[in-house]
């Protein structure tokens, strides 16, 4: 159970901190630590996902970080994806969607790296692409209902690059619309009994435990270390999930 | 850009909120009960943001689009756990 707890604790502060709903480091975890089937991990990932993001959403709120406009806007998008892909994904062998997953960590990885930040990055200066912002948000929640993760890595540049919402108030607004997408997809998962209980009863104290901290201090902590940090711990647990899928035979 | 920002967000905070609580509550409790009890701390979490769209929807921000908005995302959600069932 300790484990669990563990295992909900790094995704639930490094989700809340980098805008990410933590299934990244949830769905390896519980399938390579916690020897959960991939699907399982998924459903129990996606669940524990909702924590992340009601906790850490919840102060952003208070904080009048979140673009409530937006977030009720985009969000019916990805839902649409998630439940969609949440639908499909038990008709879908999971060594392909474990091996999608690994070339999703390295990409996470690498877009996570931190990089000198370009002068407009912090600002709503960009121009506004909501048609293919809406298509890339129902293909963020269709990633989010396969793999279990909560979409922040696609909804935070979708957010900020393609509807021009300031940086951080995008990475707030996603924690949020990342809670309702894991809803709606953990929902199908948990209906079809993929969904482990007692594991997801673990992590979730976890997630919620160290989402709220993090939303509280990450704004007093080094965002390119923390970024540094994530991406070298993607990487890891990439190699391991590639030498599960490849190298296992 | 949002129409009436201050009053969903409040009414979406609160519900989040609420909905945290009591997961945190029965998924502690189910910790010592068993798994039926953890598993309706899962169904609070799981409900918790479907009940925050609801909050909007019912609350005093009625903007058309987030009043649209939110009933689409509610409608898709409860199309799907129709066909998953």
């Amino acid at each position: 159970m300790l484990t669990f707890v563990g295992i909900g604790l790094l995704a639930g502060g490094l989700g809340a901190l980098l805008g990410v709903g933590g299934g990244v480091i949830l769905v390896p975890g519980l399938v390579l630590f916690g020897g959960l089937p991939f699907t399982a991990a998924v459903g129990t990932s996606l669940v524990c996902i909702v924590g992340t993001s009601t906790s850490a959403a919840a102060e952003y709120l208070r904080q009048d970080r979140v673009d409530v406009g937006w977030a009720l806007e985009f969000q019916w998008y990805t839902v649409l994806g998630a439940v969609v892909a949440s639908l499909a994904a038990a008709s879908i062998p999971a060594r392909p969607l474990e091996a999608a997953f690994a070339v999703l960590l390295v990409v996470t990885a690498v877009r996570m790296w931190p990089k000198q930040r370009v002068a407009s990055s912090s600002h709503a200066t960009q121009k506004a692409h909501p048609a293919i912002a809406r298509t890339a948000g129902v293909g963020a929640g269709a990633v989010a209902g396969f793999l279990g993760i909560g979409g922040g890595i696609i909804n935070v540049p979708i957010l900020h690059l393609l509807l021009g919402v300031p940086f951080e108030r995008a990475v707030a607004t996603s924690v949020y619309v990342i809670g309702v997408t894991a809803s709606a997809g953990g929902a199908v998962y948990l209906m079809r009994g993929h969904v482990d209980v007692a594991t997801a009863g673990g992590v979730l104290l976890g997630v919620i435990a160290g989402a709220a901290g993090a939303a509280r201090v990450g704004h007093r902590l080094d965002q390119r270390g923390v970024k540094g940090a994530f991406a070298l711990l993607l990487l890891y647990v990439a190699v391991r999930m590639g030498w599960r899928v490849f190298g296992a035979g | 850009m949002p129409d009436n920002p201050g009053k969903a967000t409040g009414a979406v905070r609160r519900t989040l909120l609420a909905g945290q609580g009591a997961a945190v509550v029965l998924v502690l409790v189910g910790l010592v009960l068993g798994d039926r009890v953890m598993a309706a701390g899962l169904v609070v979490v799981l409900v918790t943001p479907i009940a925050a769209l609801v909050a909007v929807l019912l609350g005093p921000a009625r903007a058309p689009r987030f009043v649209v908005f939110s009933a689409l995302t509610l409608v898709t959600i409860a199309l799907a756990l129709v066909v998953a069932a």
